[in-house]
């Protein structure tokens, strides 16, 4: 599905993925886990086409899409929830998710109602400002918005950051179905217990390099996580 | 003597020899011959060459016996002070000791102590502002801003207008300098002041200060600046309703007023100003059609308004030249100071004599009288008699 | 005095339209892009010297104010590819620096087609409106339309069209709206296309009643930025609001103070804003980016 070999990224001198190689298959959601500063966001706005990869190549559906825009990416089907949410928060909650579906023309009601359905708060809110929702209901929006954009790998950015624990359980619910949909999950976190409920395969991300990964079950309960995650 | 010693004086003679047959009297001329006024200085720095080119074709100065060329310097001021110092201190540092203009009201007080402390003579043809000249280095053949107020004086008291309103472009330093002079001279004759409004180069709505105006409906509106803005006051003003008189002060070419403004709506405007070189040109002037004959041979245009100032102080200073048969400063200036028009011949310009007959005055000032001239058609046409509409 | 008021208002309400006019490019683009686009008084510029240069080769004023337009709006993308694209990444002082070079560019090349002599176009709609309370010029009333049309037609390409979905977007969260598939280069040509049409328009009005020159531009896009600090930097509405405010503030002080005061009182209203309420009439208190 995504295969991402040895790229380097950086900004000027600063050299913030090296030799990053990880793949990804569709049907095991997978999660990059890494400390504050490992390389986290790096890594998902490189996957968008948002930086630029000094050396290396990502690989989409087996097709090279290192050169590609983000737009053309998005119409690919990588589509990214990114970190701190990111809605447009003067417009309407309904215009957020046309903005969702930007690249496939005006949606139609029913992938609307769709959306709804699985998230109805906001059909309840769909005429506010989304600027106004709460921090877990501007989650919902963006992974509404998210699916707007009909997805075919998902790359979430942090979305339990600042949500209280029961909000992250909802998200962490909610991107379950999204999998179950059929779409890839590249879930990028620091919080374990969101990337428990989620992943089946995890990779640990330390100063910019990929060192170590596994089944999730293992990775996550292992001695070898204590010791190269938290640092113990 | 030896053959070395001969030669050697044979060198120098040969060398002192050639100098002098070649040797020309440098005069420099200082306008804006490029940027924002450059339409009134191009016309002023041509006219100049023209005199030069004519009075060395006629064969030249007599400076005590000896036959002397002409040769123009140019300096572009570029209308700004920054430009006018620069371009003076390059003349000077050219050795050019005689030097005419500037044109501009905002340059010529820049150059003012630079001159006043160099071995320099001046005559400025441009500037009308108060204070550039002290008779002793330093003349000037343009009126002040005082006597372009006298023709504006004589006009308000011959038509006895019971009220009137100013309008003046505030960035005119002659014109805010003079402005309480004018109003003084208008309560004397009985006019009254009723509105003094301000405005400033460049300015294009002027519906404010023209409202209160044409609210309080003066006879006569005087306004004080250049022609863009005279030409939209005069219209906006009209558009305002109001239906008195407008009095212009300011040197206006048609070409100019006509872009800003339909020949219509500018019939019957006043122009209280010294004669340009186009009124000389309207009343017959004879030198003034030969000047700008000449001129439009020469440059295939015709002379601007201020071309026959300019022309009349190279003759100026030729005549001066030749009266004091020698090119040290000092020398021309003190002949200058004594010089008559009847000195020199070729003068356009109408000046009014000092009591003593000579054309500058103590302060190095000549006299030249406002006249008033009047829209008609598509340009100004000298109004003879004040009192008459 | 006071029976002038009605005049005072109509001529204040005439010349703020004016300045709203110019302003509401200003702000688009800069409320869009964060881009300071001081070129905009020379797009401006252009806008009358295009239409004096299409009514020189016989076209009718309308026709030759619509084709003007549409150049400039093509100018305006041009624009932004040389002076602001490749500086992308740089400081907000850079694309200042930037955009007064480009500013001084248009200027020269203006100077060097047309010459530093100022042109007039014949205006298009002689005549005065005359009612018991005041009067107006035709023209005046015109500028006042276009500048109520053009905010309608602002409105709606921002509120009804897709291109205005993207563009309300890039402007409240530039990377999200990236990551939605937004191309950033067709919302940056389109907004410098739309507020280019603004400075065109105003300029090809304007030129109908005022002298076309190179540097014309100059304090129109310095009395925009006032406008912008009044109604709020990137606001249309404030754009629009801040205009009028700006024009019967000054009508008014030259009408009834005085006019020697009429520039200081703009910007003792200008101090008077920082002071009160220094996101200015319709700005965010802070803008989050």
């Amino acid at each position: 599905m995504l295969e991402i070999r040895d790229i380097d990224v950086g900004y000027g001198g600063l050299r913030v993925l090296q030799e990053f190689s990880i793949r990804i298959a569709r049907e095991r959601p997978a999660a990059v886990l890494g400390t504050n500063g490992a390389g986290k966001t790096t890594l998902c706005r490189t996957l968008s086409g948002l930086l630029p990869v000094r050396r290396g190549q990502i690989l989409f559906d087996g097709e090279d899409v290192t050169a590609l825009g983000s737009a053309e990416r998005v119409r690919r089907g990588i589509v990214q929830v990114p970190e701190g949410r990111q809605v447009f928060p003067e417009m309407s909650v309904l215009d957020n998710l046309r903005l969702g579906a930007f690249v496939h023309g005006e949606p139609s009601r029913e992938e609307i109602a769709e959306v709804h359905a699985l998230f109805p708060i906001l059909a309840e809110r769909s005429r506010q400002n989304a600027g106004l929702l709460s921090g877990g209901e501007q989650q919902m929006l963006a992974l509404g918005r998210a699916l707007m954009t009909r997805p075919r790998l998902l790359i979430l950015d942090e979305p339990s950051q600042g949500l209280a624990p029961k909000a992250v359980d909802q998200v962490g619910e909610a991107v379950r179905r999204i999998a179950a949909r059929g779409v890839a999950i590249l879930l990028v976190e620091q919080n374990l217990a969101l990337a428990e409920m989620v992943a089946e395969h995890a990779f640990i991300l330390e100063t910019g390099r990929c060192v170590r990964d596994g089944p999730a079950a293992e990775l996550l309960s292992g001695d070898a996580l204590a010791k190269s995650y938290l640092g113990i | 003597m030896t053959r070395k010693h001969l030669l050697a004086a044979a060198v120098a003679a040969a060398i002192a020899g050639q100098a002098g047959a070649a040797e020309t009297v440098r005069i420099g001329e200082l306008h804006p011959i490029t940027g924002p006024a450059s339409y009134y200085g191009l016309p002023e720095s041509q006219a100049i060459r023209l005199a030069a080119e004519q009075i060395n074709a006629a064969g030249g100065l007599d400076i005590g016996g000896e036959t002397r060329m002409i040769e123009i310097v140019s300096g572009d001021t570029q209308a700004s002070p920054t430009g006018g110092v620069a371009a003076l201190r390059k003349l000077m540092a050219d050795g050019v000791q005689i030097i005419i203009g500037p044109l501009s009201s905002g340059v010529a007080p820049a150059l003012t102590p630079i001159i006043a402390s160099a071995d320099v003579v001046q005559i400025v043809d441009g500037s009308i502002a108060e204070g550039l000249t002290d008779g002793r280095r330093m003349f000037r053949n343009q009126a002040t801003v005082g006597d372009y107020n006298l023709a504006l004086e004589r006009l308000a008291k011959a038509r006895g207008y019971d009220s009137v309103a100013i309008m003046t472009d505030r960035f005119h330093a002659g014109f805010m300098e003079s402005q309480d002079d004018l109003t003084a001279v208008f309560s004397e004759q009985g006019n009254a002041v009723v509105a003094e409004e301000y405005y400033k180069l460049g300015d294009t709505d002027f519906s404010g200060q023209l409202t209160t105006i044409a609210g309080a409906d003066p006879d006569a509106l005087i306004v004080r600046g250049y022609p863009s803005e005279g030409a939209l006051i005069t219209r906006q003003v009209r558009d305002l309703g109001y239906e008195g008189q407008i009095v212009w002060e300011m040197v206006s070419p048609p070409s100019t007023v006509m872009k800003n403004i339909d020949a219509a709506t500018m019939e019957g405007v006043l122009n209280a100003i010294p004669p340009t070189t186009e009124d000389y040109l309207n009343l017959g002037n004879p030198r003034a059609i030969a000047m700008a004959e000449a001129y439009e041979a020469t440059y295939g245009s015709v002379p601007g308004e201020l071309a026959a100032l300019s022309f009349d102080a190279l003759h100026i200073v030729a005549a001066a030249i030749e009266k004091a048969g020698s090119i040290e400063p000092a020398d021309i200036a003190g002949a200058m100071a004594t010089l008559t028009a009847a000195e020199v011949p070729a003068l356009i310009n109408t000046y009014g004599a000092q009591e003593d007959g000579r054309l500058f005055d103590e302060t190095g000032q000549v006299s030249l009288p406002g006249a008033v001239s009047v829209w008609q058609g598509e340009g100004w046409v000298p109004l003879t008699d004040l009192a008459a509409d | 005095m006071l029976e002038l008021l009605p005049q005072q208002l109509a001529n204040g309400l005439a010349l703020g339209s004016t300045y709203a006019l110019v302003a509401m490019g200003l702000t688009l683009i800069f409320g869009v892009l964060l881009i300071p686009n001081f070129a905009h008084g020379e797009l401006y510029m252009l806008g009358g010297f295009l239409t004096y240069a299409g009514v020189t080769a016989g076209l009718d004023f309308w026709l030759a104010a619509v084709l003007a337009t549409v150049l400039v709006m093509g100018l305006g993308v041009l624009v932004d590819r040389i002076t602001f694209k490749p500086l992308e990444q740089a400081s907000g002082l850079s694309l200042m620096i930037s955009a007064l070079a480009m500013s001084i560019v248009l200027q020269q090349i203006a100077t060097i087609t047309w010459g530093t002599e100022p042109r007039t176009i014949p205006n298009p709609v002689p005549g005065i409106l005359r009612t018991p309370f005041a009067s107006l010029t035709y023209h005046k009333l015109l500028i006042i339309a276009v500048m109520v049309l053009g905010a309608v037609g602002l409105w709606a390409i921002l509120n009804r069209t897709r291109l205005g979905l993207s563009i309300r977007a890039v402007s409240q969260n530039r990377d999200a709206a990236l990551l939605m598939g937004i191309e950033m280069w067709k919302v940056r040509a389109a907004t410098f296309a739309i507020g280019a049409a603004f400075g065109a328009l105003a300029g090809a009005l304007l030129g109908a009643a005022f002298p076309i020159y190179p540097t014309m531009g100059v304090i129109p896009v310095l009395k925009a930025l006032v406008v912008l600090v009044l109604g709020g930097i990137g606001s249309i509405p404030g754009a629009i609001l801040g205009g009028l405010l700006l024009g019967v503030a000054e009508v008014l002080i030259a009408g009834y103070i005085s006019s020697e005061l009429q520039d200081i009182g703009a910007f003792v209203i200008l101090v008077a804003m920082l002071l009160v309420r220094p996101q200015g009439l319709f700005g965010r208190a802070q803008i989050e980016r």
